[in-house]
């Protein structure tokens, strides 16, 4: 009979019990493993859509090879200084002017590009929690180039006129334009054979296959911003020539 | 003798044991509702874990598939995109300084040299002007030129000829 009073009591607590220590705590980690498994499927939906985008996005670069080569031609992935040599000497030529010198001053690496856009990512460890890495900014190589020319001043703003609309990118880092120190007074008044030397800074940007940044807005638009390219070949009319070793190959490399 | 009504007794009595049958039943079946969720639980987040997983190694392939392939060229493509945005809107004075000294010139004065520096955004030029009142006037020209934002003078001096040489630093806007 004392069984039978004691067992409501004892049951109730054990419902209690129940409820509090094992069905409560079971419902959290329920709703916690759900919340991650939720997160799962939308990081999984978010980088299947950028798979897709991505797909769109190499489709893209093949289709438009020609903005592609000129895009490549304002930042080349490699110095091509042999090209700008050319070039400024051709330019030089075809404006009557005469090149008495012209070099190319060792690479300086400058990174100026914001960080945000252009994070790496790293290969997630737990299978999924991919995580921007530490920033990894394209690095921009810069170098000078000091051309040296004689001629007319029309000339020379001329050519410096056509070196700042070239098709790859360049600055005018510094210009001197001066007279014949040598000559007399009377005759430097009306001289306008002039001595200029062009400081320009020219750059490209080294192809790097290691960063891929899943967060970059490219793969949420599934688009190219191609507008920049039009803006290029608009804004900067004087043309990239390339460059051809022509005949190559001789007995004697001391004798011409 | 007294009367005593036991059959009221027993019906009270049998009321009792009902009412308590009845709450016994309830609290097993709450027991047995519970133990019932417990299980649904526990099954619910063994599944969960597994979708989980599974999830997460559809991702890493999916990941996988994503930094390699052709996604390197479009990244590349997109740095210079962003970069080449950047440097198209860069202002460059190397050039445009040539024209702006033109059309500040004094007639009647010419330079012997101009050095165009972007580091400190300026321009030194060397002029000939036959007296100071014209190499005045020069300094007042490039000041109201509207591609300069100072004019700083430096050194001058006559010439043999009783020419004035003169030095001015022009600050680009």
């Amino acid at each position: 009979m004392k069984l039978k009073i004691l067992l409501i009591p004892i049951l109730i607590i054990l419902i209690i019990i129940m409820a509090i220590w094992v069905v409560y705590p079971g419902f959290q980690d329920l709703s916690s493993k759900q919340e991650t498994l939720k997160g799962a499927n939308a990081k999984l939906a978010g980088i299947q859509d950028k798979n897709k985008k991505a797909d769109i996005l190499g489709q893209a670069l093949i289709g438009n090879a020609d903005k592609r080569n000129t895009l490549l031609t304002y930042i080349p992935d490699q110095e091509k200084e042999e090209e700008i040599i050319s070039n400024l000497n051709s330019l030089a030529n075809a404006g009557s002017l005469t090149v008495f010198g012209m070099s190319v001053t060792p690479v300086e690496v400058i990174a100026d590009i914001p960080a945000t856009d252009t994070l790496a990512m790293t290969v997630p460890a737990d299978g999924g929690a991919a995580a921007p890495a530490a920033a990894v900014k394209p690095v921009v190589s810069n170098f000078k180039v000091n051309l040296g020319v004689t001629g007319t001043y029309e000339n020379i703003k001329d050519l410096s006129k056509k070196i700042t609309s070239l098709r790859r990118f360049n600055n005018i880092a510094g210009l001197i334009i001066s007279k014949d120190e040598t000559l007399k007074a009377e005759e430097q008044s009306t001289s306008n054979n002039l001595r200029a030397s062009i400081s320009l800074n020219f750059n490209y940007l080294a192809k790097d296959n290691s960063i891929v940044n899943i967060d970059n807005s490219v793969f949420s638009e599934g688009s190219f911003d191609m507008s920049i390219v039009d803006e290029i070949k608009n804004k900067m009319n004087t043309v990239m020539n390339s460059l051809s070793t022509g005949a190559i190959g001789v007995a004697n490399p001391f004798v011409k | 003798m007294a009367n005593i009504n036991l059959a009221a007794a027993s019906f009270e009595n049998n009321d009792h044991e009902s009412s308590y049958n009845k709450g016994l039943m309830v609290i097993l079946a709450i027991l047995v509702i519970l133990a019932g969720a417990y299980i649904w639980i526990y099954f619910a987040a063994k599944s969960a874990v597994s979708k989980t997983d599974a999830a997460k190694v559809q991702y890493d392939a999916e990941y996988a598939k994503f930094i390699g392939g052709n996604n390197t060229n479009v990244m590349d493509f997109q740095n210079r995109i962003t970069i080449a945005k950047d440097l198209l809107n860069q202002k460059n004075p190397g050039y445009e300084g040539l024209p702006a000294i033109e059309a500040a010139m004094v007639q009647g004065i010419y330079l012997k040299a101009l050095d165009f520096d972007l580091s400190k955004n300026a321009i030194k030029v060397s002029g000939v002007a036959d007296n100071f009142d014209m190499m005045a006037k020069q300094i007042l020209s490039f000041k109201q030129s509207t591609f300069f934002s100072g004019v700083t003078t430096g050194t001058t001096n006559l010439d043999e000829n009783g020419k004035v040489n003169f030095e001015l630093n022009l600050i680009i806007k």
